[in-house]
């Protein structure tokens, strides 16, 4: 299973034997694009108007010819790994980085039972993401290999159509710290008005024992549609930590389903958003407890300003067997401007009765009361409001235990609220 | 006598589950078709215009599809149901004048005996025609009216007209709204006029006794500004082995100022289909109350409504359900806050048990402009073993940003801690489990009138019965 060390150009080409392994893949791509033509965009997402990204992709021509070019590369451009230790020392500790294809060709076996066993056709963007990736990476942590530097896996966008998919396989015992950011540079053929898609799918594959950290922070132009599904399945005693920073882009889907598949596995769903103008948030999170004595912890805070309103649907399943599970779900949503809107679904889906589950959602306003205090001590509206909205977010920064992580997020924070519209100021309503 | 000694004499499961002999004047075939509505309409002697109303109410029937969310509703066969029969006796004001074994099964639901003590009045359906119905003079001379719905359609036809599945349940809603629109049959009209404030509860009582039967009565409600009512309905039916079905429907509308509260108990046998709908529309300053109890049926799907149209209106949910074997128990509430400063409170509390589904399905709506809104969802379930289900679903759309909405749910089951204390008591498992159970539910509980609160905790007890240990 194991997978050696090899990644010199010569060993590249030595694995010349790919061809089964390609077969495989064609034949998936295939059966996925005939799902994504077939199926209908999902009813839940009714109201982010996203019919648009069936005339981004058309006949998917584009999307192929992308795929097609791509596939052979080493490491696929415009991704970037950043890490304290380069690719080589790392890949001594036992982390292995690579890109899909390459981690394809060299470990078929392995590749094959794991590459779309969690996510593949199960919705049109699923389908999509399967049939058209063209940037893959590959993280591989080989047993027992631990590392507490944060691996940064940075992605640019470059094209009008993005399709970017990871496969994260951590052996018993290993633990990484992965963060993921997106970001477009002003001087590629994205810099302008035009819709762009994005479009991400991650695997994570966590073994007995090890720890996953998978944190993102997405802050993208207004003209992009960011459509990203994550996936993870833990084994006994592992752990999977997933955290969404999500701050910029025009639209923005977020789908997490965690499985909890063995005995005493842990996960923590923890998201964040701050949405102006008239972006679109939609966060669907699914924590699914199959085996005993599982724990999960899902918390959303998000803040609407401007125009922006946000869709949320959060459910916790605990299956018949998983006796002894502890499954925790609150999101909490700050609308601070009268045009922003919310909607709100947690479920409790609970088959067994030696569980404890709870869930809570909190939808509302900053408290004028606490403004008004605030305020009588000196503080103008503007700088209340901030304290207001840092506190309100404190429960989030101090679960973000990655200091490069903590760093941007509150960076993005206090960008986003130095450019606060001041007529904004004043806590609203109080007409009656 | 103390009604809490009636009550606890005359209610057991036996008494709800066993059939009295069919006695009936007309019943209609299986099925439905545009000739029973029409027949339906010539029996009952109904104007023209509560005819065309049937009418329309079928077409919309036929051309709505059965929901396809919640519980699925393919195993309901539509076409084995009879949509109307009449019971052989003839609607009457005296309790003497009731055929001997309908006058035993009111007995045993201990409707005469609530009346003689406490409550202002009684009416009671039997299949599908209300039987019996009285109200205390006192009332009656204050303007207030507590009738049979088919009397009232023809006695009051202005009121009638203006408020009968107008806007509050219009029969485009659902396909069962629609199907309750072409075939409801008897119920309950309850007018209180400006000012006015009923002191005791009005009662109904409602039972179907064939099998095979579907039970549509209507329940019509108008209280005009400052006015208050109270009223409790009750519903059971018999085991049979063919499936019933339920299709009631619940319009209240509650004047400025006005305070109603409507309680509900029901108890349909194991194989009834409930598919009820209950809204209401509240006025400035006004507050609904909806207390409700879901013991039986095989399948409920039950939402009460409140539209808050008015400024500081104000709807309070309270309710409670049971799932035991079989059953399948999809319930919750539903709020619209349509103006400024109004208020919801919701509080659900759920008891699953021998493999029964308990759900809360909920939905909060706040349009713009509905500044100053305040909502709060509680629900609480408890699963008494592994293979029980309870499922929460609440939904919140949430258009306006002055406003405070808050959810809170938690699912568990009886902690051992709690058990062990009971036992170390001399409790054996079942009193101890029993007595949790009850604590449980006594939040909702309290809110009943007192014979109900009797029966919906002997009612539980009887569910539980054997089931644990």
């Amino acid at each position: 299973m194991a997978i050696r060390h090899q990644n010199t150009e010569q060993d590249f080409a030595q694995h010349g034997k790919t061809g089964k392994i390609q077969q495989w893949l064609e034949a998936m791509r295939k059966k996925a694009e005939e799902a994504f033509f077939d199926q209908k965009m999902p009813d839940k997402i009714h109201s982010m108007n996203l019919d648009m990204v069936n005339g981004m992709i058309g006949d998917g021509k584009q999307a192929k010819n992308e795929r097609d070019s791509s596939n052979a590369q080493r490491m696929p451009q415009g991704v970037k790994i950043i890490s304290e230790k380069s690719p080589d020392a790392l890949a001594r500790q036992g982390i292995i980085i690579t890109s899909l294809a390459e981690y394809l060709e060299k470990n078929p076996g392995m590749a094959q039972g794991r590459l779309y066993s969690q996510s593949f056709t199960e919705n049109k963007f699923a389908a999509m993401n399967s049939a058209f990736w063209n940037r893959g990476i590959a993280v591989h942590l080989q047993k027992n290999a631990r590392s507490d530097d944060p691996i940064h896996i940075s992605y640019e966008l470059t094209e009008k159509l993005n399709f970017d998919r990871a496969l994260i396989v951590a052996e018993p015992g290993s633990k990484a710290i992965i963060m993921e950011s997106v970001h477009a540079s002003p001087n590629s053929a994205v810099g302008n008005d035009e819709k762009i898609l994005r479009s991400h799918a991650i695997e994570v594959f966590a073994e007995d024992s090890s720890e996953i950290f998978y944190g993102k922070i997405q802050n993208m132009p207004d003209n992009v549609y960011d459509i990203s599904i994550k996936k993870g399945k833990i084994s006994s005693n592992a752990k999977i930590d997933w955290m969404d920073c999500t701050f910029g882009g025009r639209t923005t889907v977020s789908e997490c389903f965690t499985d909890l598949a063995g005995q005493g596995a842990k996960t923590n769903n923890w998201g964040l958003f701050y949405g102006n103008k008239s972006q679109k948030f939609g966060i669907f999170l699914r924590n699914q407890h199959s085996a005993q004595d599982t724990v999960s912890d899902m918390l959303t805070k998000g803040i609407l300003d401007d125009k922006a309103n946000s869709i949320y649907e959060g459910t916790v399943k605990i299956r018949e067997g998983a006796r002894g599970s502890n499954g925790y779900q609150k999101q909490d949503v700050l609308i601070l401007s009268p045009k922003a809107a919310a909607d709100a679904k947690p479920n409790l889906e609970i088959d067994n009765n030696d569980v404890r589950c709870t869930h809570g959602v909190t939808i509302g306003q900053l408290d004028k009361e606490k403004m008004f205090y605030l305020m009588s001590r000196g503080l103008n509206g503007q700088q209340a409001k901030r304290k207001m909205v840092e506190g309100f977010l404190e429960a989030m920064l101090s679960r973000l235990t990655v200091q490069r992580l903590k760093d941007q997020t509150s960076q993005i924070i206090a960008e986003i609220m130095e450019n606060m519209p001041t007529d904004n100021t004043k806590p609203n309503g109080g007409a009656a | 006598m103390d009604p809490d000694n009636i009550i606890q004499a005359t209610i057991s499961k036996e008494d709800l589950d066993t059939p009295n002999e069919e006695r009936y004047k007309f019943k209609a075939s299986l099925g439905l078709t545009r000739e029973i509505v029409e027949t339906i309409s010539r029996m009952k002697n109904e104007p023209d215009w509560m005819l065309q109303k049937r009418l329309h109410s079928f077409d919309v029937f036929m051309q709505k599809d059965i929901p396809k969310w919640g519980v699925d509703l393919s195993p309901l066969d539509l076409k084995q149901i009879i949509y109307y029969m009449r019971p052989d006796a003839e609607r009457t004001q005296k309790w003497e004048n009731l055929p001997e074994d309908i006058k035993k099964t009111f007995e045993r639901l201990g409707i005469p005996a609530a009346e003689r003590t406490v409550l202002g009045g009684a009416g009671a359906q039997y299949e599908s025609d209300v039987v019996y119905h009285s109200l205390k003079k006192e009332w009656e001379d204050k303007g207030v009216i507590f009738e049979d719905c088919d009397v009232a359609v023809k006695k009051y036809p202005e009121i009638a007209k203006k408020y009968f599945m107008t806007k509050c349940v219009p029969a485009e809603n659902h396909k069962f709204a629609a199907l309750h629109g072409a075939v409801w049959s008897g119920g309950t009209f309850i007018y209180v006029p400006e000012g006015v404030k009923v002191t005791m509860p009005l009662q109904a009582y409602f039972r179907m006794n064939a099998k095979n039967m579907g039970q549509f009565e209507h329940t019509l409600i108008i209280v005009e500004k400052n006015a208050e009512v109270q009223y409790i309905e009750g519903c059971s039916a018999p085991q049979y082995s063919v499936n019933s079905l339920h299709a009631g429907c619940v319009e209240i509308f509650v004047g400025e100022g006005a305070r109603v509260r409507y309680s509900s108990v029901e108890n349909w046998s194991r194989n009834t289909w409930n598919l009820n709908t209950k809204r209401a529309i509240v006025e400035k300053n006004a507050t609904m109350e909806w207390i409700g109890g879901n013991m039986g049926s095989g399948v409920t799907m039950l939402y009460p409504c409140s539209m808050l149209v008015g400024k500081n209106a104000r709807a309070d949910h309270i309710s409670i359900a049971y799932a035991g074997k079989g059953q399948n128990q999809d319930t919750g509430a539903k709020v619209f806050h349509m103006a400024p400063n109004t208020t919801s409170i919701i509080k659900s509390k759920s008891i699953s048990n021998e493999g029964g589904i308990a759900s809360y399905r909920g939905m909060l709506k706040i349009i713009k402009g509905a500044v100053n809104s305040k909502s709060m969802v509680n629900c609480d379930a408890l699963i008494m073993d592994d293979i029980s289900k309870s499922n929460t679903f609440p939904f919140m759309d949430v258009k306006e940003n002055a406003v405070d909405i808050g959810h809170e749910a938690t699912v568990g089951k009886i902690s051992d801690d709690q058990l062990f204390y009971l036992m170390s008591r001399g409790l054996s498992t079942e009193q101890a489990t029993q007595m949790i159970v009850s604590g449980f539910i006594e939040p909702i509980v309290k809110e009943l009138p007192l014979e109900y609160a009797v029966e919906l905790n002997r009612l539980i007890q009887l569910q539980m019965e054997g089931s644990v240990g």
